[in-house]
């Protein structure tokens, strides 16, 4: 009896040691200080913004205080990319800042910041500089590289595009600016953006034509540049969309192709290809720049460690435009984001399509951010986890897809 | 192929019989009922303690049968299957080495095959890793799987009985419909044994206990493609991600090794048997992908209690069994980053993963499960057989699910309590016809089902799980067998058995599960 008395003591304490089980804990008593620019006055702070904290499961949004600082009372242990954003007015700005600048009183100034992969493990405050961006006129607003499924179930990539929207309200003409593609090597970036500051690399630039005015692009309005092929794909896929109309198509010259639309050349490639090699799977770091230097004279780059094989010219970022960052996704861990080419400061996120390889119909399109007298004003926080949405069927020039107007 | 496997089991069974041929003149034919006497009256078989079987005598001999089984209804869980059915061989020996050294053997084959199954590719599915993997479209899965059990167990030497057992099952899983994935099983064990006499009357017993399993799905694939096909890796509870095409390279292996040990203490006197046995395990499980990235480990404390109560007098024998099992398990969950390096001199590119944080139990559960049954049986004259039995029988299973940071809660408590009883219509001195019937009611004693948010795991998995658990159900089981001794064998003596049986789950809302089937097999000594 007294054997089982003891036997009955020694499983109840095994059972009760092994039941206290120790939680996992939140992160508690978080500090996050947004630090203006200093060319805002001193006594002006980040007050009353949104900051959003963004990690591959959960999303928090927080609001900071008059102080221009987020107290933070719990979150769940994580990275996150964290990232707010004010949009301000020209003359709104102005008002603001200590010295003068020449900025037009209708002009847009965004004053962001993005901190990606921060991870967010203890209690350890989160010091933000903010950085001021005179919002751009033109911007990518739909990038189409998935391809689908043609009528007879094989792979599609025929169909993609690009397109470029207008997102200020004056004229603006494409004349003379770049259409880019930054290098694709796999499974690493031959010059990912974390290494290579000031730079990228590009394995394909396309050259819009035109004398100044000829190619404009009215407010609110987008040209659709065909990256291979400017038809009505739907013959051949019935997924797949009419780019019979497009503005642009990649090809030598006029005439060739679908003689209805006006040639993009390509004007400086890493391979031999004629058309814009998007691939379908991603990465696709896609960026407009403009120059008045002659882009031929800029150098160009074997891989590290290669004497041979693609060359990549290397383009100033002070000269980009726009830019989105479309990570290949992987399946188990999603994309990786140490995989970048643009630079924080073309686009501080990325986007992908959910697929691994592609061929899902599916079309990274830009967020609406308001509408202003029937006109679309797409959202450009610089950070294209933000700033895009995966839409399933592109819509080229359409901007009232649901998912796009679910304004912030 | 399926072909080739049932020649085979018939030609392991025709073995099998002329193996275990005995020759005796006498003409006595083994009965089951008085081996399932035996067995019930041989107690330590309960337990993972082999060395203790050798208290009580089962006679020599051979148990084979094929059987053959199907069960269907709306009454199951959401990842399960709406129907089986199988094909089943087994046999069980129980044998001697020498005078000294008794052995049990066990073996067993079955090909069963799973009809609409969804959300789960793993072996595994509740209560235990969490970070299995499924598709939402639903689909049929083929499963093989060979079980094979030793045990080996001494008269006493020194005042100590030995005994050790071998366990060892292998299992293959492939899924029949897009993504295609196949899932292998391999789990041994390694049990050895001691009891201690204290006296004539009073036995202790000691084993110790160690287990490795291993489930591996390398691969899938795929014979036409889906662009919208789905897959999901689950991480707890409603939590998982759902990619298009995730299934492509996808591949996962869960390993474990199990440590433990169990007491023992045994009272037998005139007309009483009194067993009760205290054990305990620990699991330690990786959970590896490819390039060995992990999404976390796992864990559990399992606690096992049995008591086995005889009393026995020339008419009647009473048999109380008391068990219960707890688990106390938990889930690390892993957050690692993909470390790329390349030497720009080689050109070779390395990758591995790096864990940057460890939510220590992100997933618990917990599961109880107590089992009481009491059954009498009313005994022949020659007190070695029954006539018929009676018993009464009463089970609380519950489980707790909690994942945190948010945190979501899923668990369930139900109470069962049923009778049951044989007899026999039919009794000649060889050819015997038994009814055996059972009655179970189930009961929620509670549920819950607390989520963060909602999303599609659970609406289509969570909530109809629970409410398959809190349906009220109404088990009635039946069962016939007719036994006959095989006159038609002239050398040594065997019984032939046939068996059919059917039983009906009776849920709330009309939900049904059915089962039934039929065995025929050969009992010989």
């Amino acid at each position: 009896m007294k054997r089982i008395l003891i036997l009955s003591i020694l499983i109840i304490s095994l059972v009760s040691i092994s039941c206290t089980r120790e939680e996992p804990q939140f992160v508690k008593n978080m500090r996050v200080e947004l630090v203006l620019p200093s060319v805002f006055k001193p006594e002006v702070k980040y007050a009353n913004q949104e900051i959003v904290f963004t990690s591959s499961v959960t999303t928090y949004r927080f609001t900071t205080n008059s102080m221009g600082v987020v107290e933070i009372p719990e979150i769940i242990p994580d990275e996150y990319t964290i990232n707010t954003s004010w949009e301000l007015t020209g003359k709104q700005y102005k008002e603001l800042i200590s010295g003068e600048e020449l900025i037009e009183d209708k002009a847009k100034v965004l004053v962001s910041s993005t901190l990606t992969n921060v991870p967010v493990f203890s209690a350890e405050d989160i010091r933000m500089e903010l950085e001021r961006v005179v919002l751009k006129s033109l911007l990518i607003s739909k990038v189409y590289y998935s391809g689908t499924k043609d009528n007879s179930n094989r792979n599609y990539t025929a169909d993609s595009f690009i397109e470029i929207y207008n997102n200020s309200d004056e004229v603006v003409y494409v004349d003379g600016k770049y259409l880019a593609v930054a290098e694709s090597m796999s499974p690493v970036p031959a010059y990912p953006a974390k290494d290579n500051p000031g730079y990228i690399y590009a394995r394909q630039i396309c050259k819009f034509p035109g004398n100044g005015t000829d190619f404009p692009i009215l407010p609110g309005e987008s040209i659709v540049i065909a990256a291979r092929s400017a038809r009505d794909h739907r013959a051949s896929a019935s997924t797949s969309v009419d780019l019979s109309n497009a503005d642009f198509e990649v090809k030598d010259s006029d005439g060739i192709g679908n003689p209805d639309v006006k040639a993009l050349p390509m004007h400086s490639s890493s391979t031999a290809l004629k058309f814009l090699n998007l691939l379908s799977g991603g990465s696709n770091s896609i960026f407009i720049f403009e120059t008045d230097e002659n882009v031929l004279d800029w150098p160009e780059y074997y891989a590290p460690g290669k004497s041979s094989g693609e060359r990549f010219r290397r383009v100033p970022v002070e000269t980009v435009i726009d830019g989105v960052e479309a990570l290949k996704n992987s399946a188990g861990t999603g994309p990786d984001i140490t995989l970048k080419r643009l630079h924080d400061i073309v686009d501080a996120g990325f986007t992908t399509i959910t697929a691994t390889s592609g061929y899902v119909n599916e079309s990274l399109e830009r967020k609406v951010s308001r509408i202003e007298d029937g006109r679309y004003i797409l959202q450009d926080t610089n950070n294209s986890i933000e700033d895009f949405v995966i839409i399933n069927g592109p819509t080229p020039r359409k901007y009232d897809h649901p998912q796009l107007l679910k304004i912030r | 192929m399926k072909r080739y496997i049932i020649l085979l089991i018939i030609s392991a069974l025709l073995t099998n019989i002329s193996f275990a041929q005995n020759v005796d003149s006498l003409r006595k034919f083994p009965q089951l009922n008085q081996r399932a006497l035996q067995i019930v009256k041989q107690q330590w078989v309960m337990t993972d303690n082999a060395a203790g079987m050798v208290f009580q005598n089962v006679n020599k001999g051979s148990y084979t049968r094929l059987e053959r089984y199907f069960s269907e209804g709306e009454h199951h869980r959401v990842q399960e299957g709406s129907s089986n059915k199988g094909l089943k061989f087994a046999s069980e020996r129980y044998d001697r080495f020498n005078d000294k050294i008794f052995v049990r053997g066990q073996f067993s084959f079955s090909m069963d095959k799973e009809y609409d199954r969804a959300w789960s590719d793993v072996i595994n599915t509740y209560n235990s890793n969490p970070y299995y993997f499924g598709s939402s479209v639903r689909g049929d899965y083929d499963k093989q799987q060979f079980d094979l059990n030793l045990k080996v167990y001494s008269v006493a030497y020194k005042g100590f009985n030995f005994g050790l057992t071998l366990d060892y099952h292998v299992a293959d899983i492939s899924r029949q419909r897009d993504p295609r994935t196949r899932t292998y099983m391999i789990d041994y064990s390694i049990i050895p044994s001691v009891v201690y006499n204290l006296s004539e009357k009073s036995k202790l017993g000691f084993n110790i206990y160690y287990r490795y399993d291993k489930e591996r799905m390398p691969s899938t694939s795929t014979v036409q493609t889906d662009p919208n096909l789905k897959y999901y890796n689950f991480v707890g509870l409603h939590n998982a991600i759902g990619r298009i095409g995730g299934y492509k390279a996808f591949n996962r292996q869960f390993i474990s090794d199990y440590v433990g040990s169990a007491l023992q203490y045994n009272y037998i006197d005139n007309g009483i048997k009194f067993l009760i046995s205290a054990g305990y395990d620990m699991q330690w499980q990786a959970t590896l992908g490819s390039k060995e990235e992990s999404p976390g480990s796992f864990n559990s404390h399992n606690f096992r209690f049995l008591s086995n109560l005889i009393l026995e007098n020339k008419s009647v024998l009473h048999n109380a069994v008391l068990s219960a099992k707890f688990k106390d398990a938990g889930a690390n969950e892993y957050r690692q980053t993909q470390i790329v390096e390349r030497d720009t001199l080689t050109g070779v590119t390395t990758e591995y993963w790096e864990t940057t944080y460890i939510y220590k139990n992100r997933y618990v559960v917990n599961t109880v499960d107590v089992d009481f049954s009491w059954k009498t049986y009313f005994l022949k004259s020659n007190s070695k057989e029954y006539n018929s039995s009676i018993g009464i029988d009463a089970a609380y299973k519950s489980f707790s699910n909690i994942y945190y940071l948010p945190k979501s809660e899923y668990s369930v408590g139900k109470l069962y309590a049923g009778i049951n009883g044989s007899i026999f219509l039919f009794s000649s001195k060889d050819h015997r016809v038994e009814l055996e019937g059972s009655l179970k009611g189930g009961f929620k004693m509670d549920s819950k089902l607390d989520l963060f948010n909602e999303n599609e795991v659970s609406e289509n998995v969570l909530r109809p799980d629970l409410d398959y658990h809190n349906r009220t159900t109404v088990d009635l089981y039946g069962s016939l067998q007719y036994t006959f001794p095989m006159n038609f064998i002239k050398k040594g003596a065997m019984s032939g058995f046939a068996k059919i049986y059917a039983g009906n789950i009776f849920a709330q809302d009309s939900m049904n599960w059915t089962q039934y089937g039929i065995s025929i097999g050969i009992l010989t000594f």
